[in-house]
């Protein structure tokens, strides 16, 4: 893999320099902090997509608008390829924008954000295709399209209709740009690893993504696929479910009770069980990618961390409404 | 009259949901109209859509309504009138059918004399009408899917409604929908015209005015469009022809706007992948279409339909991208069939564990336990009714027929399972009657499609689908209605066509019995499967088929070849006779079993026969039920009824001279058995009473 790639043979309209990978980031995020948005840091707690923080999970429930985007490093284990498939990552990272409720302009505030990145519609081809998302063990699902720019798919773009199986009202635009496969485009490498991270503005010298993370994607792949010990996992999944269904339990107990005053309720450390179902979560994609979850295991694991994941969302939005 | 035009323009609705609910506005609307009594004689409706808009233009819509006399009947004039004074129920009456008293009138009906008025209601307008009536017709549109998208949810639609055209002539109808009110500007191209508004400033303008700002909203010419531009652009490679798929046209046609074509190419090496792989990623993610040489051969090259249209660089741009995310897509499905070939089909078959057939019963390795059992006996049954086959290639392609749902090509590309199966078993030298049964396990994948070329094929197609539809029956996973959520019927109606159109030795209760059915619903089902395909894939008459099941719908090809028999005799004017004759015969019989009427005995019955029609009905019908069954043994099923149809002279002199329920027990238990035997003589093709004959 070239450190550097060369950009003389490619079509004009690329031959402008093109974003780093990290001022893509950054025009994304002022183009949305223009408009109204919060910029989040990502979260600290493994997840295997821009939807399971809870920037997200939690934000979209109740009938308060919030406006947040950031940069969410997503981590798929099973999806790891120990650095030597040029387009798959175990772990990726995802602009994600939470809009609530949506403004009747979304769209065309979308195709800005494009023209933000150095995409000039009028060179290109545009298409909204239908892609319905949904998350069995978030209980979410959402109608939407798929983003299609010169054949590549740029952008999940998701009306979520439920979450935590609650139906949200206000319903939430969430857009997900693919960050690694926008930044490949713009700057015309066929490799995700050729990408350029960040460029030097005085010497011109690129670090690449290559650089950055290709140790930690073939590390991860090994740890993930070969050295992650099955029973540990298994330990730290059940350690970590009990907690958090204690937890639950406190929590349904004290919100149902009427008379209990309303800083014990704010103050019950909801946020902290939630990062015990997404821990829980984690472990299962990582017994999964260990080929550790037997068939009839299977489906009985997703619906223990649904349990967790749909418990939290329904006490939050309790937790919530007590506050008002 | 007026023209009236209606679009609703929306965020892009989906490509397979647009054909439908266009055709779905545009008899709304119209029905609404005709329903009211707003349009003239010689109307006219069209209908277009594009992605972001459905739209519907009907010329020859009146004003208004005519204004209507109507009848109102009241209370009964006793109530009404105390000596001809009014009472106050002639007073609130009058008031509100809003006429004076003095013009109530008294009105005679069967349930006596009632108050009556003579109301004059004036016709609404039109446009009035139309802004009452049309929210309520779409929020009635069916969507397969849709959405809510404003605060408090007030109405769900399939994607958000952003503009509203609604236009009588040049003036605006106040409709309203999902917070929108209707005006005359709409939307052009997203990208070529941009979010200016694009006045329409009459309905007969509509198609214009949008395509000047790059959109065609008609669906038939942006079809012709694609297809001539595709003929088009192919042209530009000496001998290439574009593969023809008229579902990615339609595909594409709701994708566009303002289509054009590009060609694209890709390095030839890639060639070296499977032709099933290359056209799958190109057709089914990318919505490409293949190119073949002049020899049939893919060609390095594939089309993409565009949303847009720009010069030269910026072709040069779009065809670049889409030849990037084309390359990393095979470089994907290389990469993956390399990985593949690390691990051996043979190696695969202890991994099925992992994978879930059906939470209830399984996995794909007990599945396949199963589907090698069915095999093996299938297998037998056929061997020992003379047929030639490689039993071990058959129980090797059971064996491995799923383990490709462990590669990493499959769960890639999913809709080429099997077929990968079918290519690594050639690839790793397995011969190739296992290779062949393993790749063509889900053909006939639709009712249109052939059947598995190789016996072994077509045994591990049977196999694998009854074993799936017994399982399913058996933990009450049927079908019901229009749900068949586990394509049941699918695999179903693949088996009757495997087994109509080859030649296995199997009957449908062989079939079932081998499969170990516990369900008692499974041979029923197969045989409403094998009427369904009698008549919607061979177009069997629906008596026909009736007739024909009525004495056994298990071996399928004789079910076949009774119907064509039938079919090809049925108009006969002999043949029209003896079926009338048959459904006679079976109500008499009917009747006298109600009345627990005795038939004499087997054979005895001859000596009682008196009159000369009756024995001669007897003796026609035994020499012809001997022939009968004879041409019915050898299955010459045309002579069989022919020699039928001869027993019409008998059965007609019979019918008109002889009574068959005589005063005389004795006789009238002989006349009976005498027809019973004709119709259990003759039965054995088909049920003759079924036949229409009027």
């Amino acid at each position: 893999m070239s450190s550097v790639q060369s950009i003389e043979s490619t079509p004009a309209a690329l031959a402008q320099t093109p974003l780093t990978f990290q001022e893509l980031l950054f025009r994304l995020q002022s183009f949305w902090a223009a408009r109204g948005c919060v910029l989040q840091q990502p979260y600290d707690v493994e997840v295997g997509a821009g939807t399971m923080s809870p920037e997200t999970f939690l934000r979209v429930l109740g009938p308060k608008p919030y406006r947040v985007g950031y940069a969410q490093p997503s981590r798929r284990p099973a999806d790891g390829r120990y650095g030597e498939n040029p387009n798959r990552l175990f772990k990726h990272t995802q602009f994600q924008l939470i809009l609530k409720p949506p403004p009747a302009n979304v769209q065309e505030l979308y195709l800005e954000s494009l023209a933000a990145i150095g995409i000039d519609l009028s060179r290109h081809d545009l298409k909204f295709e239908e892609d319905n998302w949904e998350w069995p063990a978030g209980g979410a699902w959402g109608v939407g399209w798929q983003v299609m720019l010169d054949g590549l798919e740029i952008t999940q773009f998701t009306y979520f209709q439920q979450c935590g199986g609650l139906d949200l009202d206000p319903i939430t635009a969430e857009l997900t740009y693919g960050l690694e496969r926008i930044a490949a485009f713009l700057q015309d490498v066929d490799s995700i690893y050729d990408i350029v991270w960040a460029r030097d503005p005085e010497t011109g010298t690129a670090v690449t993504y290559g650089e950055v993370r290709l140790a930690e994607e073939l590390q991860f792949s090994v740890y993930n696929f070969e050295f992650a010990e099955v029973d540990k996992l298994w330990t730290h999944f059940n350690l970590y479910e009990a907690e958090a269904k204690s937890l639950l339990e406190q929590a349904n107990a004290l919100l149902q009770q009427e008379d209990a005053d309303a800083d014990t309720k704010r103050r019950f450390p909801l946020l902290a069980t939630y990062e015990l179902a997404l821990k829980c979560s984690h472990l299962f994609n990582l017994l999964d990618a260990r080929g550790a979850i037997s068939v009839t295991e299977r489906v009985g694991v997703i619906a223990r961390i649904r349990t967790l994941a749909v418990g939290v969302a329904k006490a939050y939005a309790a937790q919530q409404a007590s506050l008002n | 009259m007026a023209d009236f035009l209606f679009e609703i323009g929306l965020e892009e609705v989906p490509a397979r949901m647009i054909a439908a609910a266009e055709a779905e506005l545009s008899r709304r609307v119209e029905q609404l109209l005709v329903r009211e009594r707003l349009l003239a004689e010689t109307y006219s409706v069209q209908s277009f859509s594009t992605p972001r808009r459905l739209a519907v233009l009907v010329s020859g819509v009146l004003a208004g309504q005519a204004d209507i006399e109507e009848q109102l009947t009241g209370p009964s004039w006793k109530v009404a009138f105390n000596n001809d004074a009014p009472t106050p129920a002639a007073i609130a009456f009058a008031k509100k059918a809003g006429v004076e008293i003095s013009a109530l009138e008294k009105v005679t009906t069967p349930k006596g004399e009632y108050v009556g008025a003579t109301v004059r209601r004036a016709g609404r307008q039109t446009a009035e009408l139309l802004a009452a009536s049309l929210p309520a017709e779409l929020t009635s549109i069916y969507w397969p899917k849709n959405m809510y998208w404003r605060l408090n949810k007030p109405e769900r639609f399939v994607r958000p409604v952003r503009w509203l055209v609604a236009l009588l002539d040049d003036a605006i109808v106040p409709v309203e929908f999902g917070g929108i009110a209707a005006g005359n500007s709409s939307r052009g191209h997203r990208v070529l015209h941009g979010d200016a508004p694009v006045l329409i400033a009459r309905p007969a303008d509509y198609l214009e005015t949008l395509h000047a700002v790059y959109v065609n909203a008609d669906v038939a010419a942006r079809r012709h469009t694609i297809r001539k531009a595709l003929d088009h652009v192919t042209r530009t490679v000496p001998g290439a022809r574009w593969r023809e798929d008229e579902a990615l046209i339609e595909s594409v046609v709701h994708l566009t706007e303002w289509p054009t074509v590009l060609l694209g190419s890709f390095e030839p090496e890639y060639l070296s992948l499977p032709e099933e792989v290359l056209v799958t990623v190109m057709r089914d993610h990318q919505k490409y279409f293949a190119v073949e040489d002049a020899d049939g051969m893919l060609a390095p090259h594939f089309l993409t339909v565009l949303n847009t249209q720009v010069d030269e660089q910026g072709r040069a741009t779009i065809r670049h991208g889409n030849e990037r995310v084309l390359r990393s897509r095979f470089k994907d499905a290389q990469f993956f069939w390399e990985a593949d070939q690390k691990t051996l089909l043979t190696e695969r078959v202890e991994m099925l564990k992992a994978v879930t057939f059906q939470k209830e019963l399984g996995s794909y390795f007990w599945k396949t336990e199963g589907n090698l059992r069915i095999a093996e006996q299938l297998a037998a049954n056929v061997q020992a009714k003379g047929k030639v086959l490689d039993k071990v290639a058959l129980l090797q392609a059971a064996l491995l027929a799923k383990t490709d749902l462990t590669a990493e090509l499959v769960k890639e590309f999913t809709e080429l399972q099997g077929i990968v199966g079918g290519l690594y078993a050639k690839a790793q030298g397995l011969g190739d009657a296992v290779a062949a049964a393993i790749y063509a396990q889900y053909t006939p994948a639709s009712i249109e499609d052939d059947i598995p070329e190789t016996i072994e094929g077509q045994l591990l197609g049977i196999a694998d689908r009854i074993h799936t539809i017994s399982a399913m029956f058996g933990i009450g996973n049927a079908p019901t209605g229009s749900r068949d959520p586990f394509a049941l019927r699918r695999n179903a109606n693949a088996i009757i066509k495997i087994l109509a159109e080859s030649e296995l030795p199997l009957t449908l209760a062989e079939v079932v019995s081998i499969s170990g059915a516990e369900s008692d619903a499974v041979p029923s089902f197969l045989a409403e499967r094998l009427s369904f395909y009698l008549k919607d894939v061979r177009g069997f008459a629906y008596d026909v088929v009736s007739a024909v099941l009525a004495v056994g719908a298990d071996d399928v090809r004789d079910a076949i070849a009774r119907a064509e028999a039938l079919t090809a005799v049925r108009g006969s004017e002999d043949f029209v006779a003896i079926s009338a004759a048959f459904k006679r015969i079976k109500n008499i019989l009917r009747q006298a079993a109600e009345k627990d009427e005795p038939l004499a005995l087997n054979t005895a019955f001859s000596a009682a026969l008196i009159e000369a029609e009756e024995r001669d009905l007897y003796a026609a019908s035994s020499k012809l039920a001997a022939i009968v069954s004879e041409l019915r043994e050898e299955g010459n099923y045309a002579a069989a009824l022919a020699a039928i149809a001869m027993l019409r002279p008998a059965v007609d002199a019979f019918f008109d001279k002889v009574m068959v329920m005589s005063p005389e027990p004795d006789v009238r238990a002989a006349r009976l058995a005498l027809i019973q035997s004709v119709l259990d003589g003759f039965s054995g093709i088909a049920d003759f009473s079924e036949i229409v004959t009027a």
